[in-house]
């Protein structure tokens, strides 16, 4: 077995990053406008999986790509992009799941009524909007803890490496690195049960 | 089964490249003939390419689009309004030396301490004074008489009162546990407070006449909460911990034991 290539960006990806981010330091917006073509799809794809919102994530993707135009000072000569744009995705994600959070508080009585209404609903986190027929993927991924849901996207999905998302969620390697396999463990556990069960 | 030299986390750090020569090289041959160690890559194969084909890249032009438009538009928007925080600090450095500084048995210092008390004595009549509603305080809680509910000390599955707290004006929290390890927390509030919902799956169910939600649990058939109102007051029984069975979790009929005991109790109680 050939030894695994090497994941996260490759040269070419690296050597356009450098160039990018130099010149949109200086707010030159067309640059930053080719960050935008690169990693749009992908920012909003993580996003979209994060939070099960389509609207949600169209909504943090564009307020994320124009919070980081409006900081773009503040990126580190030494340090990328992407993660810098996913690190700020993230919080705003985080920030937008605490404001939903406090929002939560229902009445019982009015939760009663909702749920004799369908008699088996699946409550969303945020707004108790329901949704039957969930993607399974999608409905493991709401069991998954936050963190371990976010490490395992980083890793899977958005292609970070453990070292990138250590740096990306300021936590040392090793526990980037737990994250990610107890995440994939938890996954694959959930995904195989609830698809054996629907089989079933 | 899962056995081998190799942790999946130092697996994850050779699939990413991040082990030095020597340990590559070592990983590199080891999952070769390791069966552990290849179930394990197939597995993180497997969640990539099932979070990758279920989400496939949004048909975004539009949007991506529109955030261009914008970026063009204002090219040069407002730089975020940078934190205080070292002024901040060296105006309470300043305030905490005077404080320290002041000599002990000066009139002044008496003065300092009078003004402190009174403001700390008007935020808290600002702050508490409206908050609490009209009734009666009753083991540290305010409900109305009527209302005022201590739930039994044992329960059904040899769970037994362990702590009772009241953390709010309007909640009382009573833990218990049994020597097989099973805790739960039983809180009761005021119904018209609402609950505060951190369940995904929710399910309604009939102790006698009352209605309970179930909040599931993951594993089929478990129960990671239940609510129900009675009496003007909304319950919530939270299972902290239920060690068993083979993976865990307290299934729902021994709970709905616990929700009938209670319901019984309470009921018993109002009536008297």
């Amino acid at each position: 077995m050939n030894p695994p290539p090497r994941r996260g960006l490759d040269h070419d990806a690296i050597h356009t990053e450098r160039r990018l981010s130099t010149a949109s330091r200086s707010r030159d917006a067309d640059t930053f406008n080719e960050f935008v073509d690169q990693y749009y799809a992908p920012l909003r794809r993580y996003l979209l999986r994060l939070t099960g919102d389509p609207e949600l994530a169209a909504d943090l993707t564009q307020e994320a790509f124009l919070k980081a135009y409006s900081r773009i000072e503040q990126l580190a000569d030494d340090e990328a992009f992407r993660p810098w744009l996913y690190r700020i995705a993230l919080n705003l994600a985080r920030m937008e799941f605490r404001r939903r959070q406090r929002r939560r508080v229902l009445s019982l009585e009015w939760l009663i009524e909702s749920v004799r209404g369908i008699g088996h609903w699946l409550v969303r986190p945020d707004d108790m909007v329901t949704v039957p027929t969930r993607d399974l993927v999608q409905q493991v991924l709401d069991e998954l803890s936050p963190t371990l849901r976010e490490a395992l996207l980083l890793h899977r999905l958005a292609g970070f490496t453990s070292e990138e998302i250590a740096r990306l969620l300021n936590i040392s390697p090793e526990a980037a690195r737990k994250r990610v396999t107890r995440a994939v463990q938890r996954f694959q556990a959930l995904y195989h049960e609830r698809a054996g069960a629907r089989e079933e | 089964m899962r056995e081998c030299d190799v942790a999946a986390e130092e697996l994850l750090a050779y699939l990413d490249g991040c082990l030095d020569g020597e340990r590559e090289a070592y990983v590199a041959h080891h999952v070769k003939v390791c069966p552990v160690c290849q179930i394990r890559q197939a597995e993180l194969e497997e969640t990539k390419q099932l979070l990758k084909v279920s989400t496939p890249l949004p048909n975004d032009e539009i949007e991506r689009s529109q955030l261009k438009a914008e970026i063009l538009r204002n090219p040069h928007p407002p730089l975020p309004r940078r934190r205080r925080r070292p002024l901040l600090m060296v105006v309470l450095a300043v305030l905490l030396s005077l404080i320290l500084l002041w000599p002990a048995d000066s009139s002044a210092n008496l003065q300092l301490g009078r003004v402190v008390r009174g403001v700390v004595a008007q935020v808290e009549k600002s702050l508490l004074g409206r908050r609490e509603p009209p009734g009666d305080r009753i083991s540290g809680v305010l409900f109305r008489d009527s209302q005022a509910f201590v739930p039994p000390a044992e329960l059904p599955l040899g769970l037994r009162l362990s702590d009772r707290a009241t953390p709010g004006p309007r909640r009382v929290e009573s833990h218990y546990r049994s020597e097989s390890g099973v805790e739960i927390l039983v809180v009761q509030g005021p119904a018209d407070q609402g609950l505060a919902l951190g369940w995904r799956d929710v399910e309604l169910v009939y102790v006698g006449d009352t209605e309970v939600l179930w909040l599931k649990d993951p594993r089929r058939g478990n129960v990671a909460g239940m609510a129900w109102e009675r009496h003007g007051i909304l319950f919530e029984l939270l299972v902290l911990n239920a060690p068993q069975g083979n993976e865990g979790g307290l299934p729902l009929e021994e709970t709905l034991l616990i929700v009938r005991h209670i319901i019984a109790a309470h009921d018993a109680a109002s009536s008297e």
